[in-house]
């Protein structure tokens, strides 16, 4: 009951202001969040030099644990 | 006192294990009392000549989503399942989220038909359609899952007497000022 009061109302305010709330859906919301990390679409050297300084760190990391572990 | 050494937004977090949705509920019933009482202020203050054009601008409240999924793996539930969860009472958190967003969109559209109307002190009878059904915190329903009161029902699904006043008070005391601005305007006409 109170839902329905609810649409009703803001329809009402809708109409009165000349404004529809439009809402992006999720997929679209998601694409543009994905479109703003990689606004260029290219890789350049830097990402490339931090993403395989991480995969060494993750490797030397892993080493360690296994010293421990024996 | 010790049992009320923590601020209403800890103690609510804590009882719901929810920090987004106490936090949401407390700063809309907060933000919806205090435009509500500037927009009071200046519709008194308008009266005496004619409705002003900035009362959207001004006092506008943000209206939550209570239905809205998240997209991020922490927030994938709506905060209309997040409330029923906590509290254990669908009824219950249903009523409590279905009245804040009531009173959100008609303080909201109250503003925008004061917008629609500056210049004058007509539109008789138009605000009558935003009136709120207020939350009568104290009656007993007659309903299985409803039986007890709104306010009994939420001290227990709280756990916390006081708390629960504070919340269903100011929640009908921010309903009941949507309402008495509209006695206000309606006067005027």
């Amino acid at each position: 009951m109170r839902r329905q009061e609810i649409d009703r109302k803001r329809e009402l305010r809708d109409a009165i202001s000349g404004r529809k709330k439009e809402k992006a859906p999720k997929k679209e919301k998601q694409k543009e969040i994905d479109a703003d990390l990689n606004d260029d679409g290219v890789v350049d050297e830097e990402d490339l030099n931090l993403a395989r300084e991480a995969v060494e760190a993750a490797k030397k990391a892993k080493k360690i644990v296994k010293r421990k572990g024996e | 006192m010790a049992q009320h050494k923590a601020s209403d937004n800890r103690s609510l977090r804590s009882a719901l294990k929810h920090k987004r949705a106490a936090d949401t509920l407390l700063n809309d019933i907060s933000e919806l009392e205090t435009n509500v009482a500037g927009a009071a202020a200046k519709v008194a203050a308008d009266t005496n000549t004619t409705w002003d054009t900035d009362y959207v601008a001004t006092w506008a409240v943000a209206e939550t989503e209570w239905d809205e999924t998240g997209t991020d793996a922490q927030h994938k539930a709506s905060l209309r399942r997040v409330m029923r969860s906590a509290l254990s009472h669908k009824k219950l958190a249903d009523e409590m989220v279905d009245a804040m967003e009531e009173a959100q969109v008609s303080m909201n559209a109250v503003l925008a038909q004061m917008d629609a109307d500056a210049g004058t002190l007509s539109a008789d009878g138009v605000y009558e359609a935003y009136r709120i059904a207020s939350i009568d915190p104290d009656a007993e329903g007659d309903e299985a899952q409803h039986k007890a009161s709104f306010r009994q029902s939420l001290r227990k699904a709280l756990a916390h007497k006081n708390l629960a006043d504070r919340i269903i008070d100011n929640m009908v005391a921010a309903q009941d000022a949507v309402n008495a601005m509209i006695d206000a305007i309606q006067a005027a006409n």
